[in-house]
């Protein structure tokens, strides 16, 4: 869909009395005065937003930035009356096209949305309807719009959805167009979102980490395309994100929020160079991509440390095809060792192997050849007990705190798991130990009571990692253990897990997607792509002259951040 | 059943995400998350009539059934030969049977016999098929395809044939009715709490769980079940209503316990052949039984709502 002349829309539909006679300025496309949200929760309303302002121009791209809970979410969907039904402004104005559209019904919000706002929500894979193609689901938003214009038929809208397709980056749209969302990748979804957002061309789009669910070079695509079509059809982006580097990469000005209430605001190079509050600088700080970590001294050669685990030659199939015919190599051919006392990053995409090779390592699948050796003990070989022993040794935290954590048990019952089973502790010296443990964590005692359900994301992967601790393991696998959690969160596990390595002597194998997170915790690295380890090495080298084209990739897709320290 | 209800100033006070995960993703127009949400937040619903009403109902019928003598002076088994049909009255609120006892004591005595029958047909329904779901849901494979065939053929039995099969077998009575009832409704259960473990047995926690060093059963009886058995609850209180009347129906067919035994189901058998001048001998024992399972439906759906 070659450059269409869009000129429309927007100024034609756009508005109201107020704007034609004010040339000098331009009327933002949005523009958000003094708002205030709030949440009713039984009979007690509370404000979640405090007054906030932002405005968006045409053809700029505006980032809000800020940690799970700032508020950013809901500022967003406010300006485009999407609240949840126990939500309401409270105050201010959302003024779009300098119409203030803050009072208005669901009814005429509909003529809006779509039409001059268009959104790209957050989690693709429950944004798009499971039963309904997407040829069928982006045609919808024509259909719904179409009001009267004879324009609109069939074959029109058909054609119209081919070209959406073609546009956001799908192959074959004729195909794809018949396809449920299950046969799409997270990455084709999330254009599919796109497409469906860009459809009538809006004058702006609000995305809502449009990426957080990605991989790093999906998102890097994802990314590319927005900006692609901004350039193309000068469409404003007000873009809501937890990270820092993107947002410092895509956007022109940036709105630092922070508990519902702006903390800073202005150019985005502005802020990046001079930060003006304190809370926007620990965010530069914790991002991984924007500030240079120091690397890990490479541990003194001479002295001579065992290795902890041992992978060698790695091969899992899987049954592939119809019935079984042929075999699906997810892990081909791997080896690493990790000495004791150091981490071994395993890098890759979803789909590269890595969660299968390290379920391999710590026995949870059992390799079709190959071997791996733990601590000197191969859990193939073990059975009953003495692999109830092995776990003991090889501790795993999971990616997803919400799901880990039994959400029946109060924190000092998780904690205390570990030590009941393996009957590490006295029972009565129990409780004094999970206590203990959950201090080591940086909790607060008063956390022992609570159920998961009351922590917040990044509590919760501290309470994992406090349980994986009571075990007294020796190597603590964290399988995307920080991909789920917002930036500054993420930056506080990360130094946690550093401070538990130092004092405890732990030996680690981090998986995860991005390398920007591995670089500053890592020892060694391995990056996987297709099942294959495409190359490994000491996290310096492989950060400073990577030899291989994917990683090169890897470290082009880490939002702002131009390898080589 | 009692979350600590997060105060707005906790929200306020620590970030803890008060919104973001849980509004509704904006590719469905109209908030669909956020009666969850509000839900999460704020578990105490209002207490409503009907719920208050099915509590009094299932308490009064506990009471007739624990303490009868409180709430008649007649016996339920003798009757005054002169007293006989009579309609109700202020002496008889229920009226009198063919042989002059009185009704209402009939019924209140009759309560132990109807009540005890269908906790012993849910416990037996409850136990076992709960066991067979659990094991089949947990195991898998095999374990899996064998117990789940065997409920494919109970399921094909129709209820009242199984449990007529069932009584032949065991003789007549009471207990044995029950346990025939309960017979029929094991596979109900095993499929449900089947259902329930497939899913809560590949969640992290339990992987977690063995992580941890927990041994297989130590696993389920302290993850699997108590996060997979309240929608089995909320079934074995529907099951208790559809008992009371199994037992009835075999009470009234004959195959409960023997007269003057005074089951409601039989009370119900034996007043049909007054049906047309004594409308008051099926009336009461049916209403009664009716108030009761619809009762015991209201408390189930109660707790299928809350879990």
């Amino acid at each position: 869909m070659p450059a269409e002349p869009i000129v429309p829309s927007g100024v034609a539909l756009g508005t109201d009395a107020a704007a034609p006679d004010a040339p000098a300025v331009p009327v933002p496309v949005l523009e958000i005065r003094d708002l205030s949200v709030s949440y009713r929760t039984g009979h007690v309303d509370t404000e979640v937003v405090h007054g906030i302002s932002l405005r968006v121009d045409p053809g700029e791209v505006v980032a809000v930035v800020g940690e799970s809970g700032s508020g950013k979410t809901t500022t967003a969907h406010a300006a485009i009356g999407l609240l949840p039904s126990n939500g309401h402004v409270s105050g201010g104005q959302i003024l779009l096209n300098g119409a203030d559209i803050s009072g208005w019904s669901d009814k005429q919000l509909e003529a809006v949305r779509g039409v001059r706002i268009g959104l790209v929500p957050q989690d693709p894979s429950s944004s798009l309807n499971p039963v309904k193609t997407i040829g069928a689901q982006i045609g919808e938003v024509l259909q719904i719009h179409r009001r009267g214009n004879r324009s609109y038929t069939r074959a029109f809208i058909r054609t119209r959805v081919l070209e959406l397709l073609a546009r956001v980056g799908i192959p074959e749209p004729e195909r794809r167009s018949a396809q449920y969302p299950h046969q799409l990748s997270g990455g084709m979804r999330q254009r599919v979102l796109i497409a469906i957002a860009i459809a009538l061309e809006p004058q702006l789009i609000i995305a809502d980490e449009p990426t957080s669910a990605l991989d790093v070079t999906v998102q890097k695509r994802v990314l590319d395309l927005l900006d692609d079509l901004r350039a193309e059809f000068g469409t404003a982006i007000l873009f809501v994100t937890h990270d820092l580097g993107v947002a410092a990469e895509r956007s022109s000005r940036m709105v630092v929020m922070r508990s519902g209430r702006v903390e800073e605001e202005g150019g985005t190079a502005d802020i990046l160079a001079t930060p003006r509050s304190d809370y926007t600088r620990r965010l530069l700080a914790d991002a991984p991509g924007l500030t240079v970590t120091e690397f890990r001294r490479p541990a003194d050669p001479s002295a001579v440390v065992p290795d902890e685990i041992v992978a060698r030659n790695l091969v899992r199939e899987y049954p592939a095809g119809k019935g079984g015919k042929t075999v699906f190599r997810a892990v081909d051919d791997v080896s690493f060792t990790v000495p004791r006392g150091t981490t071994h990053a395993i890098v890759g995409e979803s789909g590269s192997g890595k969660t299968t090779t390290v379920r391999m390592t710590l026995g949870l699948v059992q390799p079709s050849s190959g071997s791996v050796e733990v601590a000197g003990l191969d859990p193939q070989t073990l059975r009953g007990e003495a692999l109830r022993q092995f776990r003991r040794r090889i501790q795993l935290v999971y990616q997803n705190p919400f799901g880990s954590l039994d959400p029946r048990q109060t924190v000092e019952a998780i904690v205390q798991e570990p030590l009941r089973n393996f009957r590490l502790v006295d029972p009565s010296a129990r409780a004094t130990r999970a206590a203990g443990l959950i201090d080591r964590v940086a909790l607060p005692a008063s956390v022992l009571s609570r159920r998961p359900r009351e922590l917040s994301g990044g509590q919760r992967q501290r309470v994992a990692i406090a349980r994986a601790l009571a075990a007294d393991p020796e190597v603590l696998v964290l399988d995307e253990a920080v991909s789920a959690l917002d930036v500054t969160v993420q930056a506080q596990i990360l130094g946690l897990l550093d401070e538990l390595q130092r004092e405890l002597g732990l030996t680690y194998l981090f998986v995860s997607h991005d390398l920007a997170v591995v670089r500053a915790i890592s020892d060694t690295v391995s990056v996987m792509s297709l099942g294959r380890v495409v190359e490994s090495g000491p996290t310096r080298t492989l950060f400073q002259s990577p030899q291989h084209e994917y990683t090169r990739e890897l470290l082009a897709a880490v939002p702002s951040a131009h390898a080589g320290a | 059943m009692n979350p600590p209800v997060a105060t707005p100033a906790d929200l306020a006070a620590t970030s803890r995400r008060p919104v973001d995960p849980d509004v509704p993703s904006a590719g469905e127009p109209d908030a669909p998350g956020s009666a969850r949400t509000s839900r999460r937040w704020f578990r105490r619903r209002p207490i409503t009539v009907s719920l208050v009403l099915a509590w009094l109902v299932v308490l009064v019928a506990l009471l007739f059934a624990l303490v009868p003598g409180l709430f008649t002076d007649y016996d339920p088994v003798r009757g005054i030969a002169a007293e006989k049909l009579q309609a109700p009255s202020a002496a008889h609120p229920f009226g009198t049977d063919q042989i002059g006892r009185d009704l209402f004591a009939r019924v209140v005595y009759g309560a132990v016999h109807s009540l005890s029958g269908a906790f012993v047909a849910v416990l037996v329904g409850l136990v076992v098929g709960t066991a067979i779901g659990v094991l089949a849901g947990s195991l898998g494979g095999v374990v899996d395809g064998v117990l789940m065939r065997i409920v494919d053929v109970l399921l094909s039995i129709p209820g009242l044939l199984l449990a007529l099969a069932v009584i032949i077998l065991l003789g007549f009575g009471t207990i044995n009715a029950a346990i025939a009832v309960g017979i029929g409704s094991i596979a109900a259960f095993a499929r449900l709490s089947r259902s329930e473990v497939v899913s809560v047995r590949r969640s992290d926690y339990v992987e977690a769980a063995f992580g941890s060093g927990g041994r297989f059963f130590s696993v389920l009886w302290r993850h699997v079940l108590p996060n997979s058995v309240s929608p089995v609850l909320s079934l074995a209180a529907l099951q208790l209503g559809v008992a009371i009347l199994a037992i009835s129906t075999l009470g009234f067919l004959g195959y409960g316990a023997p007269p003057p035994t005074p089951e409601w189901g039989l009370l119900i058998a034996e007043g049909r052949n007054y049906v047309a001048t004594s409308w008051w001998l099926t009336t009461f024992p049916g209403l009664i039984v009716v108030a009761v399972v619809l009762s015991a439906n209201r408390i189930s759906q109660s707790i299928g709502r809350s879990s």
